[in-house]
């Protein structure tokens, strides 16, 4: 039996997820309520917000975990393209909502239960529209509260405000046990990678250049280094610091060695120390008068370092416009 | 006013307490500079250089003001600043001069010591180079006795009543170090305690932007921090004994990261030197100056302490 998943998105971390887990770099806590087959709560669980369930075609009927942001390289540049920084400041936020709202669910939770299990149905409305009132100003306040961090992730309060109300009642209206299909069309009004904060999947992210993944020049538990084609060069994916700046050296010296323009594709990085962009800076200054090092997707954060740091703007040394936060 | 002053570096404070004391004294200052046809940089805050603009009116062209707000918001940003000032006009031959309030009323405790660190530094910087007189007004009335005793020692002439006297308090080399071997005060409760050796610092980066996003940062703030934190742990590891240990912690709205290790310098302007773009390494304190709201550095033989002060509600 070939022992190969088909299944790229797969989840392949333990779950439930131990306390404290960090294995997988994209990872978003949330939890929720379980129940019973009666509707009896279980207890909160943990889970995360990219986790949900994938259709096994080879099998019909059969299911596998599967994760929203798709493989290892696509949940990689997700993380890239959000920034490290975002999906923190993402898991601190959700950490207090889910923190500040645990009362409000669980007595939801009962209302609910309740809603769908008496012929009397209509008379616990007015209860449970109180409830989700009181539920929605806890809301509001925290919106409120945190407008700068949720601005800064790419989830304005407003439309966020909006989709949490038609989510609370739509939950409350579900007489199933699962939660309610999210309709994505709301979601629309965010920012296409943000989306993803809120458990949407993600588009496949067109690189600026084709990577080579099944050629790496190096590969250590943080960094991978690529070569890439259309335009030719590298591409960092992960971290560069004093742990393997050496090895990024390496490739570009080797890099040089083509004609023409040398094209570094950082739209994959997640972190760059000082050390590794001296190493650029000295790539780019050990070419021929006339051939540059262009960077492609240069992370916000890293530009303005270089400025800092006096080594931009540099005769051989390109930034090109567009991609990269 | 003694022309005689400006034989080498003059760094004179003026006590002031009030405005009118403050306009009398900095405008005689501005003004014989420019009689004198000197370059002038006033460094001070907006409401002042509003009153000076409206005192000296068409005047007020020939000089230069910067808020010190924008400039010294950090205060080891400021000799850098008066460092290019120097640069931009020691080759020409002609006197020039400068004023420089880094202490206001506003600043926290921590801010206000390494502004009184700056001051004392101010000696160490230029006392080498070209001659130029810098005035550093000292708000007597808002300020408590101890800052403006303070003054009197980092500062070697100070004026007062329209009078310069010499400082008997001021003493030249040992001043300029002592804030450097102070201890800082013990943080209050510490969050978090990480030991870092040179295996990786990805655990390292990791916890301090958990913990900024936490303390409710916006990530531009948070990928700073991590950057420079991750700077200064790197020179633990390549300086300061292989090994070092953070400590982050919350005061108010300022999150703190301290990098200890056991290395030990001796250089009080290592982390505000402008480095060269070509020198080797030697970057991470200019830059976590450049990227925190306040870097405290002390050295002792014991070893040496970085803290890295983040503000919640830092303007940038």
């Amino acid at each position: 039996m070939a022992l190969i998943d088909q299944h790229a998105d797969r989840c392949v971390y333990p779950r439930p997820f131990p306390d404290g887990f960090d294995a997988c770099p994209a990872f978003q806590a949330t939890s929720f309520i379980a129940a019973d087959s009666r509707n009896k709560p279980l207890g909160t669980w943990r889970t995360c917000r990219h986790l949900g369930t994938g259709n096994d075609l080879e099998n019909r009927g059969r299911f596998y975990p599967r994760c929203a942001l798709g493989d290892e390289q696509q949940r990689l540049q997700w993380l890239a393209q959000v920034s490290p920084a975002k999906l923190d400041v993402v898991r601190a936020l959700q950490d207090e909502f889910d923190q500040l709202s645990r009362p409000h669910r669980e007595r939801l939770f009962d209302a609910r239960a309740r809603l769908h299990s008496g012929p009397a149905a209509a008379a616990r409305e007015p209860e449970l529209e109180e409830l989700i009132n009181g539920f929605l100003s806890t809301i509001d306040r925290f919106l409120e509260q945190n407008d700068e961090r949720f601005r800064d992730v790419g989830l304005p309060a407003e439309p966020l405000r909006q989709l949490i109300k038609e989510w609370v009642w739509a939950w409350v209206r579900t007489p199933e046990l699962a939660t309610p299909r999210l309709d994505e069309k709301p979601l629309e009004v965010f920012d296409r990678p943000a989306r993803a904060f809120l458990g949407a999947p993600i588009e496949p992210v067109v690189s600026v250049a084709r990577r080579l993944w099944d050629r790496p020049l190096y590969s250590d538990t943080i960094l991978q280094i690529l070569p890439t084609v259309d335009p030719p060069g590298l591409a960092l994916v992960g971290d560069v610091d004093r742990s393997n700046v050496a090895a990024v050296a390496q490739a570009l010296a080797r890099a040089r060695g083509h004609a023409g323009d040398v094209h570094l594709d950082l739209s994959g990085l997640l972190f760059c120390d000082l050390g590794g962009l001296q190493v650029i800076v000295r790539a780019s200054q050990g070419l021929d008068a006339g051939r540059r090092l262009v960077l492609h997707g240069i992370p916000r954060q890293l530009g303005r370092a270089l400025e800092i740091v006096d080594w931009a703007p540099l005769p051989n040394l390109a930034i090109a416009e567009g991609v990269g936060e | 006013m003694g022309t005689a002053l400006a034989e080498r570096f003059s760094h004179e404070a003026l006590l002031y307490s009030d405005m009118d004391e403050y306009l009398d004294g900095t405008l005689a200052f501005i003004r014989e500079g420019l009689v004198a046809s000197e370059p002038v940089l006033v460094v001070v805050g907006a409401p002042k250089i509003a009153a000076l603009k409206a005192r000296l009116g068409p005047e007020a062209g020939r000089v230069q003001f910067k808020n010190m707000a924008d400039v010294g918001a950090n205060p080891a940003r400021i000799i850098p600043a008066w460092h290019e000032f120097v640069e931009s006009h020691a080759g020409s031959g002609r006197p020039f001069r400068g004023i420089g309030e880094p202490i206001y009323p506003e600043r926290s405790a921590a801010e206000l010591i390494e502004c009184q660190r700056h001051e004392a530094l101010l000696n160490v910087a230029f006392d080498e180079g070209p001659a130029w007189r810098l005035l550093c007004p000292y708000n007597t009335t808002a300020l408590p006795p101890d800052v403006v005793e303070e003054a009197h020692r980092s500062h070697p002439h100070v004026a007062h009543d329209h009078a310069y006297i010499a400082s008997g308090l001021y003493a030249e080399e040992a001043i300029a170090r002592a804030p450097f071997n102070t201890p800082l005060p013990e943080p209050p409760a510490v969050r978090v305690t990480l030991a870092f050796t040179g295996m990786g610092l990805r655990p390292l980066r990791r916890l301090v932007s958990t913990e900024a996003a936490r303390a409710g940062f916006t990530s531009g703030p948070i990928a700073d921090l991590v950057l420079a934190v991750d700077e200064v742990a790197a020179n633990s590891i390549e300086h300061g004994g292989g090994a070092g240990t953070l400590r982050i912690w919350r005061d108010g709205g300022v999150l703190v990261c301290e990098v200890a290790d056991l290395g030990h310098f001796d250089d009080p302007l290592a982390d505000r030197r402008r480095p060269a773009p070509t020198q080797a390494g030697g970057r991470g304190l200019w830059l976590a100056n450049q990227l925190c709201d306040l870097v405290q550095l002390r050295s002792f033989k014991s070893g040496t302490t970085v803290r890295l002060h983040m503000r919640r509600d830092r303007k940038r």
